[in-house]
């Protein structure tokens, strides 16, 4: 699979995205377009249908989608590791003596 | 390496914020103590330094305080909190290599009620998730500075808006109005995001060169 920011396949096909057309199947790349809504919970429930049933038969789809998923909730988890423990009673300190004088 | 935090419930904050605006100190430590985290978190994302990205939590949260009377149910507290937050650090950052900005500490009394997020908190580690893959694990350090340097190839703004998602859970209406841009635009442009995030962690921990 390609480290690119594009779809794990390069079919090149389906000039129509599945929005024009929610009955038909998805091909790769039209997945990839659609995953923004996908783990946003915004797909019809037939285009959930099609987008599941490509990731059972697609394992490039799946791992990409897994990525996509938990990337920004890595970066998220990255950060608040980076809060440091005592910043809380620090704040509070610096607040408490701007606010109250 | 789980990091669990409880949803942002929006209620108590009101119920809180009531308090405070009355007088009550307590009620406003308790704001502090409740959003501090993630308040650092998406300021050390844009700024990427720790003494500014606490400068960035003590200026919003002094902001805060100072426009308590600002809110009186219309714009949830959080979303208000983060969009400062962020503008904060983002001028920070313009400071080092000068651009207009305009004032932080808007109000927005417009905003509507912003909606809970429902893919917003993983049960799970979403590093071991990524590591779990079958082809190849990557240990954990590795995968901090991945995350890292992968962040730091996204644009300021693109930082900015990304943690705004993820780390602040701001709904796509709230981030709309943020950067001055319809909900269809923001949804693209996260989209987009995290597919250059995805790729760039993809390239860093499974050692793929670029196209
Ligand atoms: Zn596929």
């Amino acid at each position: 699979m390609s480290g690119s920011t594009e779809n794990p396949r390069h079919d090149g096909k389906d000039p129509e995205g599945v929005m024009s057309n929610p009955s038909r199947p998805v091909d790769c790349q039209q997945l990839v377009e659609l995953l923004g809504e996908y783990v946003d919970n915004q797909l019809t429930a037939e285009q959930r249908v099609h987008v599941d049933y490509h990731m059972e038969q697609c394992a490039p789809c799946l791992a990409f989608l897994r990525q996509y998923k938990f990337a920004p909730q890595a970066v998220r988890d990255h950060l608040l590791q980076a809060v440091p423990v005592d910043l809380e009673d620090r704040l509070l300190s610096f607040l408490k003596k701007r606010t109250r004088g | 390496m789980l990091v669990s935090l409880p949803e942002i419930p929006a209620e108590d904050d009101e119920v809180l914020v009531a308090r405070a605006r009355a007088g009550d100190y307590d009620a406003f430590e308790a704001l502090v103590r409740r959003h501090q985290r993630r308040v650092y978190a998406v300021a050390y994302g844009i700024v990427k330094n720790a003494a500014e990205a606490e400068e960035v939590a003590q200026e919003t949260f002094l902001s805060a305080f100072e426009h308590l009377d600002g809110f009186r149910g219309e714009a949830r507290f959080s979303t208000w909190l983060f969009r400062v937050a962020s503008n904060h650090a983002l001028m920070k950052l313009r400071k080092k290599k000068p651009e207009p900005w305009g004032d932080v500490t808007d109000l927005e009394p417009s905003l509507s009620r912003a909606q809970s997020r429902s893919d917003g908190t993983s049960p799970f580690d979403a590093l071991s998730q990524w590591a779990r893959r079958p082809d190849e694990a990557a240990d954990a350090n590795e995968v901090q500075e991945a995350l890292s340097s992968a962040l730091d190839t996204l644009s300021d703004d693109d930082r900015a808006l990304l943690l705004l998602r993820s780390i602040a859970e701001s709904s796509h209406e709230a981030l709309a109005e943020r950067f001055e841009t319809t909900i269809p635009a923001i949804k693209s442009r996260l989209h987009r995001i995290r597919l250059q995030l995805r790729g760039q962690l993809d390239e860093r921990l499974h050692g793929k060169p670029p196209p």
